[in-house]
């Protein structure tokens, strides 16, 4: 086939890398869904199909309406029916995005790879629209809780340092795989601290 | 609800969900290796 040993040591190394890194970020998400979900939900979820941002905001959602004051208030005091609901929840509203795109992703893809002459406006658009959809979160999170504002800052301070390192360092591109999990997992060390302080 | 989240019921049918999945994607891997496989060890003439 005309490839080296070393080309291909090299696409087995980066293949290795590519599917171990994203899954850290997955593993990480994990932990914090347990402590809300129980393991075997968790497992479920994280494993098939959702994301952790999707799951913690159906379960907290649910808390709030089912009047519970937060996710751990609700795994102690709730009863079945109303894991049932969460269960519910996320299983049927996570399909709206398959009814969504069976009828219309094939065309809206198609229609934004075919655009010519327009070279940026499709970046700017997909990442506006994800800036957005974070963007809800952000005020929740910074106005609910002193705790948990101080953790999704502690998480975005070190998402910004990472990136910027990645970024600015070659040497340090690698990092730029990692930002998710070292952010998660800098954040959930930091609410110990600011447990302790608030 | 921690009766519910910690059953060996909820565990069972998660494990069956899971190795449904987890056969069903061998299953389709099992195309694409062989075309895969096909341009690495060209017939020979």
């Amino acid at each position: 086939m005309g490839i080296t040993k070393e080309e291909l040591k090299k696409v087995i190394k980066s293949s290795v890398v590519f599917s171990i890194v994203p899954s850290l970020s997955i593993v990480v998400g994990l932990f914090a869904l347990i402590s809300v979900l129980g393991v075997v939900w968790s497992w479920w979820r994280l494993s098939v199909i959702g994301s952790l941002s999707y799951e913690s905001l159906i379960s907290s959602s649910v808390s709030t309406a089912l009047g519970f004051s937060s996710n751990a208030e609700m795994l102690a005091n709730a009863t079945g029916r109303e894991f049932g609901v969460v269960m519910i929840l996320m299983s049927i509203g996570m399909l709206s995005g398959f009814f969504i795109l069976i009828p219309f992703g094939k065309k809206l893809s198609m229609s934004v790879n075919k655009t010519e002459n327009s070279s940026t406006w499709k970046y700017v658009l997909s990442g506006t629209f994800m800036l957005c959809l974070f963007a809800v979160y952000v005020p929740v999170l910074l106005f609910g809780d002193t705790i948990q504002a101080a953790v999704m800052l502690t998480g975005l301070v070190i998402a910004v340092g990472l990136g910027i390192l990645a970024k600015k360092s070659p040497k340090l591109r690698w990092l730029g795989d990692f930002i998710m999990a070292f952010s998660m997992i800098g954040g959930m060390i930091s609410s110990i601290l600011w447990t302790s302080i608030f | 609800m921690k009766e519910i989240i910690q059953s060996p019921l909820l565990l069972t049918l998660v494990s069956i969900g899971l190795i449904y999945i987890l056969g069903f994607s061998l299953v389709y891997l099992k195309k694409p290796t062989a075309a895969v496989w096909k341009w690495g060890l060209p017939k020979k003439n």
